[in-house]
């Protein structure tokens, strides 16, 4: 049986005219993390958001467990992205009139099951704990730090145990030891759970932790590699 | 989905001016649909199942009254549902535009749009459910106001007060639908884009000039980046426009409803001397004269326009009757006797069009004959036009000195008499009567279109919150800020007024003529200088409350230190 769990076949995205994506393809397994590496404007924003949903391609497609979600229906995409698939937002994206705990059981609350199943409330207790967000969890998100309203919206992406879990640039407005905490976080979460996880970024220590690195430039992918050293994320030479 | 639907109440209910504008707006509408409907549904009805002709005269007014009543409230109510749909849809595409970004996190969550427009246009049809009803229960109470004025009006006695289950059912049940589609329809046309662009509050044709800036720069106009600041949302603008020509056909409808009811009263009264008129059964000579009288010819006329058939009065008099003068419009006395033709009534003029020089197709108590229009008489009797009586005793085929009523400033022996005062007091009843629900509607109308305006202005200096921080943070001081950012708001709602007048007056009148057909009460439009002087001065408070409501929530952020954290609030 494949460890495939998503495919990108010559994926072209334009926005007006210009191409943003060029032909990309890639093929990604099961339970990896990936760090998807370049600078602003080089296109790994544009290639999260298609390979997660949030963008269709202008030509080409993306597999998902071998299905190609390209074609699905508005209504599939959504129970895709309410069942498989979680984000982590570089600005958390909290709705601010709800609580903490409102705001990540709303992640998993078309499945209900916060509201019925005392078991699975439990994991949450045990994931927000994890987080070192247990104590916050009636309060409202202005009242918490950047760091912890961004993994406020980690467990958000999180509590519905999705396969693959994007971040975007996720790390990208906390400082040093909040980012440091949140790819530790990260990182403990798909050993945890198998989730896979795509992290954009532009800096290279974070991509140094991930189990493959994608290096786009131009829209197109100049490198893709696997590390061969991975390091701990407590071990990145942070001051970039 | 509760944490859906917490999450939209929650945020709509943060608007709380706009929504309590929206829902003042509905309950006002409410009011009015229900205070008519409780003053005449039960009343109608009990008079609609009775033989016409076993009711009494002043039942057969009150009839006719509560029929014209539905009319106008069906008329008004429509209208009103019409705009509030219209403004609601801005509001909604607005609020949809400013929450783009949530609206895009909530589709990465798995909600699809569909589910997100449902849930807000439940809130919504439960926020018009309970905007309805308090105007229900408002209506209730306020429709004994219209049942005594009934009441005293055609001497009836213990009118009751009652409405039909579907008419109560109505309004409920289809505002609430109406409001729901709107709302889906909105989603529709402003959320529809991909999730990652709705998440960037931008898309590619964010950079592009819009229409308004295109037009900006196309007059190179002197200051004009204010004027793209301020006003780079097109839709902001159209609900502008919308609330103020509908303030301004409203308020103009109500001075005008005010005005005609004190116009054909002076109407009736200038020109006439005389103190009693006297009608005859039959057909008398002159021989039978009686001193100190002016004897004149009356008959029943149906005018013949284009197909339509209009029920009139025709009056044969002699210009020097002593007793009653016609003018015309430019105040000047009509020689009726060296007339040509006929003198009209300006109702026939203004509602039905006939001008003069029009030959006109008259049946005088069946018999045929063509006529022209020659005068219009300002000063004309109700459903009465005018023509010599040489001529008129001619069409008739009597003598030229017969005569059927005459004018006199005492009662005379013989025939009907009727004391010219008493005649303009159950004039004057039934003016007061017929509009008087016409004029609480309007005044309703007049309240809801400045609310309207607030809401319009309001929404639109809030769409330049993030500039004024933006320019706060530049370090601009306050006076600069507004001069930049709120002042051109002000000075374009002004020339939206102005530009919008003679619509407004044009959409007015053709509103008037219509009720005034539908009612078949003629009232004479009526516009001057000091009604758009009103409504400028209006408007110009409307502005100065909404500039200080918003420049206080401005401060509000500011003193707090917080237009950071509003800038950044994604």
């Amino acid at each position: 049986m494949s460890n495939t769990i998503l495919e990108a076949k010559s994926i072209t995205k334009k926005f007006d005219e210009r191409n943003v994506l060029n032909e990309v393809s890639l093929s990604v397994e099961k339970g990896h993390f990936i760090a998807i590496l370049g600078h602003s404007g080089s296109g790994k924003s544009t290639l999260l958001n298609v390979l997660s949903t949030l963008l269709a391609p202008t030509k080409g497609e993306v597999l998902y467990n071998g299905k190609n979600i390209t074609r699905y229906s508005k209504s599939e995409i959504a129970n895709l992205r309410r069942d498989k698939i979680g984000f982590v937002f570089q600005h958390y994206m909290l709705l601010p009139n709800l609580t903490v705990r409102e705001n990540i059981f709303i992640g998993a609350e078309k499945r209900d099951v916060y509201e019925k199943d005392k078991t699975d409330m439990k994991e949450l207790e045990n994931l927000c704990a994890l987080l070192g967000i247990d104590k916050y969890l009636d309060e409202y998100p202005f009242k918490l730090s950047g760091g912890e309203q961004q993994r406020v919206c980690i467990a958000r992406a999180v509590a519905k145990n999705p396969e693959i879990l994007f971040c975007d640039e996720a790390t990208g407005a906390l400082d040093k030891d909040n980012s440091i905490n949140i790819v530790k976080l990260l990182h403990e979460i798909k050993k945890k759970f198998g989730t896979t996880i795509f992290f954009t970024t532009h800096n290279r220590e974070i991509a140094k932790t991930a189990d493959r690195v994608l290096v786009l430039e131009d829209g197109n992918i100049i490198n893709d590699y696997m590390n061969d050293n991975i390091i701990d994320p407590d071990a990145m030479a942070w001051g970039i | 989905m509760k944490l859906l639907y917490k999450h939209i109440k929650k945020d709509f209910l943060a608007k709380k001016t706009m929504m309590a504008i929206l829902s003042l707006f509905l309950m006002g509408t409410s009011f009015l649909y229900y205070f008519v409907h409780f003053s005449v549904d039960k009343n109608l009805s009990k008079y609609r199942n009775v033989d016409s002709a076993t009711l009494a005269a002043n039942e057969l007014k009150y009839l006719t009254a509560l029929e014209n009543n539905l009319v106008l409230i069906r008329y008004m109510t429509t209208a009103m549902i019409a705009v509030f749909l219209l403004i609601f849809f801005l509001f909604i595409t607005n609020t949809i535009k400013k929450n783009q970004a949530k609206i895009g996190l909530l589709q990465s969550l798995g909600f699809t749009t569909y589910s997100i427009a449902e849930k807000t246009g439940n809130f919504m049809m439960i926020m018009s459910v309970i905007s309805t009803l308090v105007g229900f229960v408002a209506g209730f109470f306020g429709s004994s106001i219209l049942i005594s004025a009934n009441e005293k009006t055609y001497m009836m006695e213990s009118l009751a007060r009652g409405i039909r289950f579907s008419t109560f059912l109505l309004p409920i049940s289809l505002w609430a639908l109406l409001i729901f589609i709107v709302t889906l329809m909105a989603y529709a046309f402003s959320a529809n884009k991909e999730v990652a662009l709705l998440m960037k509050r931008n898309d590619s044709s964010a950079g592009k000039p819009g229409i308004i800036e295109k037009i900006i720069g196309f007059f190179k106009m002197k200051g004009g980046y204010k004027y793209k600041l301020t006003l780079k949302n097109i839709s902001e603008l159209l609900l502008i426009v919308t609330a103020i020509v509908t303030f301004g056909i409203m308020f103009v409808l109500s001075v005008s409803l005010l005005l005609s009811s004190r116009e054909i009263l002076k109407a009736q009264r200038e020109g006439r001397e005389y103190d009693y008129v006297t009608y005859y059964d039959e057909i008398r000579d002159s021989a039978e004269d009686t001193a100190d009288a002016a004897d004149y010819l009356k008959f029943d006329a149906v005018i013949d326009n284009a197909g339509e058939k209009i029920s009139y009065n025709i009056i044969g008099i002699d210009s020097d009757n002593g007793f009653f003068s016609l003018y015309d419009k430019k105040h000047t006395v009509i020689d009726i006797s060296n007339e040509e033709g006929i003198i009209l009534n300006p109702e026939l003029s203004e509602n039905y069009g006939i001008k003069v020089g029009d030959r006109l197709s008259v049946e005088i108590n069946g018999r045929a004959v063509e006529l022209e229009a020659t005068n219009i008489a300002r000063n004309a009797g109700i459903k009465s036009m005018y023509i010599s009586k040489e001529k008129l005793a001619a069409i008739m085929e009597i003598e030229s000195t017969a005569y059927n009523a005459a004018l006199s400033d005492k009662a005379l022996d013989e025939g009907a008499s009727l004391a010219y005062e008493d005649k303009m007091e159950v004039l004057s009843n039934d003016q007061t009567s017929n509009k008087a629900s016409a004029i609480i509607n309007q005044s309703i109308g007049v309240a809801t279109g400045c609310l309207l305006i607030f809401l319009a202005v309001f929404i639109g200096l809030s769409g330049n919150t993030e500039s004024i921080l933006i320019f706060d943070l530049l370090g601009y001081d306050n006076k600069k800020i507004n001069r930049i950012l709120l002042d051109p708001y002000i000075i374009v709602s002004n020339i939206i007024f102005f530009v919008s007048i003679p619509i407004c007056i044009f959409a007015a009148k053709r509103i008037q003529i219509s009720t005034s057909l539908a009612t078949g009460d003629y009232m004479p439009f009526q516009v001057s200088g000091f009604t758009i002087v009103y409504m400028f001065v209006i408007l110009n408070i409307i502005c100065v409350l909404v500039r200080a409501a918003f420049t206080g929530k401005i401060k509000k952020i500011i003193e707090g230190e917080k237009q950071a954290e509003y800038l950044s609030e994604w």
